[in-house]
């Protein structure tokens, strides 16, 4: 039995998210092959784990509920040759650090901190095995503006966006200068226009901006929670597409594609998060499912077979390019009038790890089918990346024991 | 006990989009639940399966049996209108009290089940201590002589007992109190002693209700069971996010169904 630790939460704005997702991940993780480790991330960016954490209702941890938990570390040291484990702190400085050994650690981080390359940096300095992207994979397609830029090279359409760094201390943003960009980059009549996070997901800080003004709001809120926004032409009759794409059983294969219904103009983090079920029955935990609680239409007619192979082949090239892993979910936005397409974000660690579009495919995939082939994945590729480290290989060697 | 044969059952039928053959599912849920409680694990079927969630008698959109119908006639009820939807070999998917009557279909009815899906079932005693036992048969005796105090003296001590020590499911019971007293304390360890059919008892293992001990029990003394604890879940969530993990075990129970 592998003991697979799921490491969630962390310091973003996807905290609460991510818990959703690693709940619903080890819940549907096969029992008689592996057993799961929850890590939890603080948003203070303590480590923690415990039994409790496996409930929803345990959730904001309090004061009280860490009594409960254990806080962890990651030893920084090589794991390339032993068996990884986390040290679990004793509350008495008089007991000496439990080992808790672990086989493969999933990822399940959104945004910041987690999905953007960094945490999976810690895990390949300490040798560590884990599953979905690596550091390169996933920083690339987290950064907005680097992915259409590199994207639309390949041929796959983008909408064009102006990149807002965030300014530094005592400077200010020139509305003067923004405003030139905007006409350079959108027209004469630029707006509504929508002002997005560079780096974030899950519709989270996304605002339409019908002015200077809006723009300027907009983008201090950005800044609250990322380095850098961009600003995109707002697309008339907007409607967004999803589809999962994974090399995880065995080939590269895309899902189902999706058409989430929403009741706004574009979809907000309240559609993706806050739509429970409000049926009332006992059952309860049924609610805030996050995407997979979403209502979704599966293969949209309105795509035809040539643009469903269009989305399908623009996912693959991106998946392929930025060389993914895992279940990823590459989504989509079109003008449902005049049928045109662009990719929008890559998300290298979907919320619910996009279950719901495996499961509709065909052949259906079930979560827990899901989970194992994310899981032997992680496995593998760690395997595949041992190679000999040895200093005096290749002549590089300068000090010499005698 | 006689059953009112005209009974309106309230079923819902998952769209299946597929063409041809596909195993058949019939899911019976929970006391004091309806259909609903089973959508979400029935919804993970819909691709797979051509599934019909029942509301129980009494229970959701459905009519009640006549007063004090017992699991036998909640069986009646499934068979009568199974039988009318035509010939066929059904997995019958129960939860808590729906196992029961799931029981009792492939009992009274063999030919239209083709294996039962148990999650979290009831219907056999469980093992307890001395102390809940004195307990129990105290407030029993309390209850007996609240009763015979009513009738003698025409107190209201019957209506006090009930509200300070009935169960929840008791006191919300309504007309189906009676059902209710005539189920819990039901045994159906002779049904599932006889019992051919393939059977997959799934529990929780936080389940305090119907704990995995139930489970045991049944796995020894039916002929043919899988028994699986799932970690993690008790007697409600394991029908939502213990979803999942049952549909692991059912597709695997599908599969075997299949290859027999």
């Amino acid at each position: 039995m592998k003991t697979i630790a799921v490491i969630f939460g962390g310091e973003s704005v996807e905290h609460d998210v991510s818990i959703l997702t690693a709940l619903q991940f080890m819940n549907a993780m096969d029992p008689e092959k592996y057993l799961s480790l929850p890590v939890y991330v603080a948003p203070d960016g303590v480590w923690w784990s415990g039994e409790k954490l496996r409930k929803k209702d345990f959730y904001p941890l309090t004061q009280a509920g860490k009594k409960d938990l254990t806080p962890l570390t990651l030893p920084f040291e090589s794991f390339r040759r032993q068996k990884p484990y986390f040290l679990a702190n004793q509350r008495s400085k008089f007991k000496k650090q439990k080992k808790i050994p672990f086989d493969l650690i999933v990822p399940a981080i959104h945004g910041s901190h987690g999905e953007d390359g960094t945490l999976q940096g810690l895990f390949e300095f300490t040798g560590l095995p884990y599953a979905g992207s690596g550091v390169l994979a996933a920083a690339a397609a987290m950064d907005k503006a680097f992915t259409k830029t590199h994207l639309s090279g390949l041929g796959i359409p983008v909408l064009p966006h102006i990149l807002v760094k965030k300014p530094d201390e005592g400077t200010f943003i020139s509305p003067d200068e923004l405003a030139k960009g905007i006409k350079q980059a959108f027209g004469a009549k630029p707006y509504p226009v929508i002002v997005k996070p560079c780096h974030l997901g899950s519709s989270i800080g996304v605002t339409p901006a019908e002015n200077m003004d809006d723009v300027i709001a907009g983008l201090l809120f950005c800044f609250r929670i990322d380095t850098a926004a961009i600003l995109e032409p707002f697309v008339d009759n907007l409607v967004e597409y999803n589809v999962a794409v994974s090399r995880a059983f065995g080939s590269l294969r895309t899902s189902v594609i999706e058409r989430p219904l929403k009741e706004r103009e574009f979809l907000a983090f309240c559609d993706k998060y806050l739509t429970g079920d409000k049926d009332g029955l006992k059952t309860g935990t049924a609610s805030a499912e996050g995407m997979a609680s979403l209502n979704r239409v599966i293969n949209p007619g309105e795509l035809g077979k040539a643009k469903t192979e269009k989305i399908k082949t623009w996912a693959l090239s991106a998946f392929k390019e930025l060389n993914l892993a895992g279940s990823v979910r590459i989504d989509f936005l079109g003008n449902e009038k005049t049928g045109e397409l662009w990719l929008n974000e890559i998300n290298t660690i979907p919320g619910s790890f996009a279950y719901y579009l495996w499961q509709e495919s065909e052949p259906s995939v079930s979560f827990t089918n899901l989970t194992t082939a994310i899981i032997e994945e992680g496995l593998r590729q760690s395997a595949a990346k041992s190679f000999d480290t040895d200093r005096t290989l290749g002549g590089a060697a300068i000090f010499k024991n005698d | 006990m006689a059953t009112n044969k005209n009974t309106a059952l309230f079923k819902k039928e998952l769209p299946f989009p597929g063409k041809g053959k596909a195993p058949e599912i019939i899911w019976l849920h929970g006391w004091g639940q309806d259909h609903r409680s089973l959508l979400r694990l029935a919804s993970l079927y819909k691709n797979q399966a051509r599934n019909t969630l029942y509301d129980l008698p009494g229970f959701g959109k459905s009519a009640m049996l006549e007063p004090g119908a017992g699991t036998a006639d909640y069986a009646d009820a499934i068979i009568r209108d199974l039988r009318k939807v035509g010939p066929g070999h059904r997995i019958v998917a129960g939860h808590s009290f729906g196992c029961r009557v799931a029981l009792r279909i492939a009992d009274q009815a063999p030919e239209l089940v083709a294996g039962l899906v148990l999650i979290s079932a009831a219907g056999l005693r469980r093992k307890r201590g001395l102390f809940w036992t004195l307990k129990s048969l105290g407030l029993k005796l309390l209850g007996k002589i609240a009763h015979l105090s009513d009738r003698v003296f025409n107190t209201a001590l019957k209506a006090k007992y009930s509200k300070r020590f009935g169960s929840h499911d008791y006191k919300a019971a309504g007309p189906l109190r009676p059902t209710l007293v005539a189920t819990v304390t039901e045994d159906l360890s002779e049904i599932s002693t006889r019992l051919g059919t393939n059977v997959l008892l799934l529990y929780g293992d936080e389940d305090t209700e119907t704990p995995p001990e139930l489970g045991i029990q049944y796995h020894k003394l039916l002929a043919n069971s899988c028994f699986r604890i799932l970690k993690g879940f008790g007697h409600l969530n394991i029908l939502t996010t213990g979803a999942h993990q049952c549909q692991h075990s059912i597709n695997q129970f599908i599969r075997d169904l299949g290859g027999k």
